[in-house]
């Protein structure tokens, strides 16, 4: 599903990635953990187009495609969806229209019929269950004075929304009280499937009890300093970071 | 053009004013104070750039287009019937609408008018002219020219002039008009200097909803060529709550120079909204007196501007006494060369204590030509008092920008969706559902065109 080859990449004029190499593939799900600094957050922007960062190396191939080559928009409606670690308060514009809006950006480009109102919001409100939404956060703007929880909700409310083949979570666990953690776990999971690929990065272990991935690698200076099963995650919480070295 | 010994436009004014006095069907209180006007406007001359207040407003566009004066002559009945109904056909109007006035270039259409009220609680009195009914006012209506004075400002003294077919909408006390009011100005786009001039009394403990709104004939080929030079002064009683729609939507040649003066008594609450539209120039000229404890003015502004359009807001909010409140967001968006100017001047008197005041100016700009001139002041003289103000010149901001893309929406829509959400809360604040979707669909049709015309725009 996503092949990345030697990727090095820059955020503004700084190297951060430092040649990665990783592949995952339909119906796995892998995690990747590593200290404040990292590349973690980096490395998810380059995969989902975000201006201000540049690929000086290697390549990434998503279901086959040259993933970098797509604008943002494009990425989003073939698949790739990214769970934003800071997700972004625009005043003025409402969730739930923009929910709609992006739900039938996708759709229309999988060739589907467009989701009236009435559509939509039975199919939302399915989704809002899922994830414990109140449901005034819908007539409100999108994520202006939610909560850190809240918003975490509504990123995950997205994905469920979308339908996304491939599933980005950028620390979607920081910040999160211990219900919440549950709450967008069962989310996440409730997405697991042979036909989906997700990439969880965190930086604690924590999150890895609930989404128990099938691989876990370790990032240190932009680059991966440890692959390996699930126990990985949990030597790290035991040893901490300090054992792993840096790659330079 | 001619070079020196050209006439100015000021002097092709002056010397058109007796024709006009002569043939205007007038009051003799009207008469007298346009001669007064006159001499006050021959004193003062057209307002030019070395004026602080008039620094960032291209005027000179008028000594190009040289607007003639009026002729005086009221046109007959069945043509301003004709004009007036074709731009009713042609115009989206709310979908509920009380009482209504007309208004084809300042003359009063009565038969396109009604004002529905139960023994008279609410009333439309023509200054003089067009009604010829028991109807009109014949004696100057207390409040004419208190807020607004001739020897000041030279817009007011040609209005007070060339003024035809103004009038008086008076709210009796404790009424309560449930529909909202709406008085259309059309401009025939004949060229001319037309002069609208409003009286407004809400009387204490009344409620209402005034809509004034600008708009040009029906024609294809009309841009509502000419310039409106309007007046209106509102006088708000004791414990009245009125809100108050100003709607420029012209088209593209035209020129509007309004000013609205209010005056606020204790206890009563005042909204007021401007929308600039349309119009090739458009000047707001806003004057907030709160004249007595408790009184409070909300003051709300959008102006979208695209293509060459110039768009100014000039805003005086005088505490002059203690316990007011004022409140003002004025938001614009330009697009391409498109101009825009923001003055506010709050004003503290000394011992106006108590006083609570925000102001905030935000500015979009689409595209890397649009400008912005934004100013906000505070002038204050009491010690007891709670003020801020602020603005910010801004684009679209890129992290909103990237969020909504990396959901599935195109660029444009991205960019549209954001823009609609920075005016939103304007449209938002209206009272009353068929209002305010009538102005939010006014707003998305000028935003599309802002949105439109700058897409592509260099970053
Ligand atoms: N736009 C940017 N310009 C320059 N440096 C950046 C930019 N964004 C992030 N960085 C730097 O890149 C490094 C990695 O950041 P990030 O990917 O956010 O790490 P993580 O998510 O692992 O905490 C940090 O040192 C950070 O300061
Ligand atoms: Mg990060």
């Amino acid at each position: 599903m996503l092949e990345i080859k030697n990727l090095h990449a820059n955020a503004g004029d700084t190297p951060i990635i430092k040649g990665i190499d990783l592949n995952i593939g339909a119906g796995e799900v892998h995690a990747i953990m590593g200290p404040n600094g990292s590349g973690k957050s980096t490395l998810s922007n380059v995969l989902a187009g975000r201006p201000g960062y540049s690929v000086t190396r290697g390549e990434v191939l998503y279901a086959g495609q040259n993933l970098l080559d797509m604008p943002t928009e494009i990425r989003a409606r073939e698949g790739v969806f990214l769970a934003f670690q800071y997700p972004v308060e625009i005043p003025g514009v409402g969730n739930s229209y923009f929910l709609k809006t992006s739900v039938n950006a996708v759709r229309t480009h999988r060739g589907e019929d467009e989701l009236d109102a009435m559509d939509f919001l039975s199919i939302c409100e399915e989704k809002m269950k899922l994830v414990e939404m109140p449901s005034d956060l819908m007539s409100r703007s999108i994520n202006e004075g939610f909560s850190g929880g809240e918003k975490k909700r509504n990123e995950i409310l997205q994905m469920l929304l979308l339908e996304p083949k491939l599933c980005i979570l950028d620390e979607t666990d920081s910040g999160l009280d211990i219900d919440a953690l549950r709450v967008v776990a069962e989310g996440v999971n409730a997405m697991r499937s042979p036909d989906r690929a997700m990439l969880v990065i965190t930086h604690y272990q924590r999150l890895l009890d609930y989404i128990v991935p099938d691989r876990v690698h370790v990032l240190s200076g932009g680059q991966i300093v440890r692959s390996g099963g699930k126990e990985l995650a949990g030597e790290l919480e035991a040893k901490g970071y300090g054992w792993i070295g840096n790659p330079e | 053009m001619k070079g020196a010994g050209k006439t100015s436009l000021a002097e092709t004014w002056i010397h058109a004013f007796p024709a006009f006095a002569e043939t205007v069907n007038d009051a003799p209180w009207q008469r007298a104070l346009r001669e007064e006007a006159l001499a006050c406007f021959s004193e003062l001359g057209l307002p030019h750039t070395k004026l602080e207040a008039w620094r960032s407003t291209p005027l000179g566009v008028l000594e190009r287009l040289m607007p003639p004066a009026p002729s005086g002559r009221v046109p007959d009945p069945e043509s301003l019937l004709a004009t007036g109904r074709a731009a009713l056909a042609q115009h989206p109007l709310p979908e509920a609408i009380g009482s209504r006035g007309v208004f084809v270039d300042g003359h009063y259409c009565p038969a396109l008018s009604s004002f529905e009220s139960e023994a008279s609680r609410l009333q439309f009195l023509p200054f003089s002219e067009s009604a010829k009914s028991d109807q009109a006012i014949s004696t100057r209506p207390p409040g004419f020219g208190e807020l607004a004075s001739p020897k000041q400002d030279a817009f007011t003294a040609l209005n007070t002039a060339f003024a035809q077919g103004g009038g008086l909408l008076e709210i009796a006390p404790n009424h309560f008009e449930q529909k909202p009011i709406h008085l259309m100005f059309i401009a025939s786009g004949s060229g001319e200097l037309v002069c609208p001039r409003l009286l407004v009394r809400a009387g204490e403990g009344s409620r209402a909803t005034v809509v004034m709104d600008f708009l040009s004939g029906a024609e294809e080929s009309n841009h509502g060529k000419g310039l409106v030079n309007e007046l209106s002064e509102i006088f708000v009683e004791e414990n009245a709550t009125l809100e108050c729609i100003v709607i420029e939507r012209e088209g593209i040649e035209g020129l509007h120079i309004g000013n609205l003066q209010t005056h606020q008594k204790r206890d009563s609450r005042l909204h007021l909204h401007t929308f600039s539209l349309g119009g090739g120039l458009v000047r707001n000229e806003l004057g907030a007196r709160l004249a007595d404890t408790g009184a409070e003015v909300h003051m709300r502004g959008l102006y979208l501007g695209s293509g060459n359009q110039h768009m100014d807001n000039h805003t005086l909010v005088d505490h002059a006494m203690p316990h007011t409140t004022s409140r003002q967001i004025y938001k614009g968006v330009l697009g391409e060369n498109a101009r825009g100017v923001f003055r506010g001047l709050v004003h503290v008197r000394p011992d106006a204590q108590k006083i609570d005041s925000s102001q905030s100016n935000m500015n979009l700009l689409l595209s890397d030509k649009a400008r912005i001139d934004t100013r906000p002041q505070l002038e204050i003289h009491a010690d007891d008092v709670k003020c801020s103000h602020g603005s910010t010149i801004g684009k679209l901001d890129e992290e909103a920008l990237f969020y909504l893309r990396s959901r599935g929406l195109s660029e444009p829509d991205a960019r549209a969706l954001l823009t609609e959400g920075f005016v939103a809360e304007i449209c938002d604040a209206l009272e009353g559902d068929s209002l305010r979707s009538f102005a939010q669909a006014l707003v998305m049709d000028a935003l599309a065109s802002c949105i439109g015309n700058s897409a592509g725009a260099p970053e």
